[in-house]
């Protein structure tokens, strides 16, 4: 079915790339909304589970739904369940605050071994989500292993922007951010070469940084890890469908 | 805004979830990401925008035209070495777009695409079970690479973005047409569905079906790709393109597949300057080359872990593509794993019928003569069938319509079954072993009866006197 349409939508000649790509998207949304599976009529499993629960599913279900219903239209969200609590279960490692300014705190991790690596590690999140990526679980926590291993690990821990935040532009999170974060550590453990990883947004940023220590003669970088991180926009994925020069004009007048 | 990434695989991310929670009222069971993916914090508008309209509309960050304090910068000066992972699902930085920053250093790269989506790709660590990750290197200064699936794809995919100027692509293949159908039917299934979807209907691309569309294509003037099935250059439409562009000098033929010992693609690789097509003989002008990144073959350490993971086996495993050396070599890496006396090593026309107690091996079919010629000289290892054991060099007799496969002369006469020309089978075989008795006898144990190889020389001339007196005295006498 999905085929068929994304065939439908795209061998049209004389269409633009851009509007089959946005018709072809649109189908699919529609196809994924109207699929069977999200019909309680038309999905077996909820024919069971009604059957053998005796509808007592759809009283959880009213229940759910009015707790949703609550927390999106008062953007507040209810405590985290218990086991993934963040500093409890997640984000765990030990670690403290060694530098902090108006956009971000920069956490040291608390060593584990008794040598520690000469070069230390800075890790840049990206700062629309929080920044414990890097340290979700103790089993998969990159931050964990490498202090493990013998490495100092510092952490960017962006700030929440505010209102009177909102001027903040992508220069700031360079030189105030990434620059002030490896001032920081010069000045924690003087002349070491630094190894900076970044994730998604965190690593576009790492990147202009580097390339702006590397215009300015500034060889203090060891090696750059980008994490799923773009440098460059051309194939950026289904995001880049509905974003024209008016969308971006209307979400500017919208802000 | 993550709202907006969700939206994105919907079915995944919003309609599978939402189903468990509105309408099988099930809790939402708590992950470690999905935890971390609601703990959303907010952007200041003013980076928002220049996000949007700097890196996304305009591109300026590659483009050359992102200014820092005044002056642009280039990822090109980067010195430090770079290690760049990417997600093979990632619907917020899709791999192909993250890939691209090797276009844009010139320093030492080492880029590693990773099973899973933006966070999980990330999170879950090397040699997590159902994982997977391939790594490449370019070292400072090296070319570029481009890992990449599959061929009509990538051809697609370089003409969309300009590398390849916009040329016509022809699938000459029935075999590989219908190959596409089959994608085609099941590309949602697949990784990067969409997409290779998508490059398979270009414009471009033809698909011939019929003969005369196949001899068409020896009309085509100008550049052009064919793309056509070859079983290494030995079959197949490709013989007939061959025929018509390989003593050009302005034809490329480029191998993407293995081509085994023996086969013209094999001597066209190692660079033959004369080849015979359907006995006409060319001259080869066009320029041969070879590329091994499409092969759809697991290798040897590949297959062991697949039969590996099916463990334990309940009868028999049959080996049975490859060259003799590659097979022996599978069968003496599974020799740990699997009973050597269950690997099976068929050869040419072996028959057998699986049957809940086992394997039973059938008689082997009569084919016509030219078969079991051509097949004389490749035949692996194969098993007597006299006395069952196993030889590389099999003795083949001539003239014969029934079974051909024996590991001697000796084994060959011995053959209780019919065979239209047993007669001179017994000659060949008294000579070969009255040539060297010593050592065919002491070569093959397996002969039993008589016990010394005198005794069992004599044995094989004794049933050739008992046939034929004449031919006897003639042995007798060499």
């Amino acid at each position: 079915m999905q085929n068929w349409w994304d065939y439908a939508t795209d061998t049209l000649r004389g269409l633009e790339q851009q509007h089959a790509d946005r018709t072809r998207y649109m189908a699919r949304q529609a196809l994924d909304l109207i699929s069977p599976s999200n019909f309680p009529v038309t999905n077996n499993e909820i024919l069971a589970a009604t059957a053998r629960e005796g509808g007592r599913n759809l009283i959880e279900v009213a229940v759910h739904l009015a707790q949703d219903f609550i927390q999106t239209a008062t953007e507040r969200r209810g405590p985290p369940p218990k086991g993934c609590r963040p500093s409890k279960e997640l984000a765990c490692k030990p670690g403290k605050v060694v530098f902090h300014n108006y956009l971000f705190e920069l956490i040291q991790y608390a060593p584990s071994t008794d040598q520690v690596q000469a070069e230390p590690i800075l890790i840049v999140p990206a700062w629309i989500m929080k920044y414990y990526i890097p340290d979700l679980s103790p089993q998969n926590s990159m931050v964990m292993y490498s202090v493990d291993r013998g490495f100092a690990v510092f952490m960017i821990s962006w700030t929440n922007p505010s209102a009177e935040q909102a001027g903040l532009w992508l220069e700031n999170y360079r030189k105030r951010g990434g620059m002030a974060a490896l001032n920081a550590i010069a000045a924690i453990q003087p002349d070491r070469l630094v190894h900076a990883l970044g994730y998604c947004l965190g690593g576009t940023i790492l990147a202009t940084a580097a390339a702006t220590m590397a215009r300015d003669g500034d060889e203090r970088l060891a090696s750059i890890t980008l994490m799923a991180a773009q440098v460059d926009f051309v194939e950026a994925g289904e995001r880049l469908l509905f974003l024209d020069e008016s969308q971006v004009a209307s979400i500017e007048d919208m802000m | 805004m993550a709202r907006t990434f969700a939206a994105i695989r919907a079915e995944d991310l919003i309609y599978s979830g939402a189903v468990r929670r509105y309408y099988l009222g099930e809790a939402d069971l708590p992950t470690d990401i999905g935890v971390r993916n609601a703990d959303s914090t907010r952007m200041p508008a003013r980076t928002l925008s220049e996000y949007l309209r700097g890196l996304f509309l305009e591109n300026r960050l590659t483009a050359g035209r992102f200014a820092v304090e005044g002056r642009v910068i280039a990822l090109k000066d980067i010195d430090a070495p770079m290690f760049v992972v990417a997600t093979e699902n990632d619907h917020i930085a899709p791999w192909k777009s993250v890939c691209k920053v090797q276009l844009f250093a010139d320093n030492d790269l080492t880029f590693a695409l990773v099973k899973g989506g933006h966070n999980g790709g990330i999170v879950s660590e090397p040699g997590h079970a159902g994982r997977h990750y391939r790594l490449s290197h370019r070292a400072a200064g090296g070319h570029q690479f481009r890992p990449a699936p599959e061929l009509i794809s990538d051809l697609a995919q370089l003409m969309y973005e300009g590398a390849l100027p916009v040329i016509p692509i022809y699938v000459d293949s029935p075999v590989a047409t219908k190959a596409t159908d089959v994608f085609a039917q099941h590309a949602s299934e697949l990784e990067n569905g969409a997409t290779l979807m998508h490059d398979l209907r270009s414009r471009q691309l033809h698909f011939t079906e019929t003969r005369e569309q196949s001899m068409a294509l020896d009309q085509v003037q100008g550049f052009h790709i064919v793309i056509a099935a070859s079983g290494m250059c030995d079959a197949g439409r490709i013989r007939h393109r061959l025929k018509n562009r390989i003593w050009m000098d302005q034809a490329t033929v480029l191998f993407t597949g293995f081509q085994a010992e023996g086969t013209l693609g094999r001597s066209l690789q190692n660079g033959a300057r004369t080849i015979r097509i359907q006995g006409e003989e060319f001259q080869v002008r066009a320029r041969i080359r070879s590329l091994d990144l499409y092969s759809g073959h697991a290798d040897a350490t590949e297959l062991v872990q697949w039969i590996k993971d099916r463990l334990p086996l309940i009868h028999d495993l049959f080996l049975v593509h490859g060259e003799a050396a590659a097979i022996d070599a599978l069968a003496a890496r599974l020799a740990g794993i699997v009973d050597p006396s269950h690997v099976q090593r068929p050869v040419l026309d072996e028959s057998f019928a699986l049957t809940a107690q086992g394997l039973r091996r059938l008689s082997i079919p009569h084919r016509p003569g030219w078969h079991r010629k051509r097949s004389r000289g490749w035949i692996g290892t194969t098993t007597c069938r006299t006395c069952s054991s196993a030889s590389t060099s099999p003795w083949v007799p001539r003239r014969t319509n029934g079974p051909a496969t024996f590991c001697s002369a000796a084994c060959a006469w011995r053959w209780p079954g019919k065979m239209k020309s047993h007669g001179v089978v017994r000659i060949a075989c008294a000579i070969a072993a009255n040539a060297c008795p010593r050592a065919a006898a002491e070569s093959r144990p397996h002969l039993g009866g008589s016990s010394t190889p005198e005794a069992r020389a004599g044995d094989c001339a004794g049933g050739l006197v008992r046939k034929n007196h004449a031919f006897a005295s003639s042995v007798a006498a060499m």
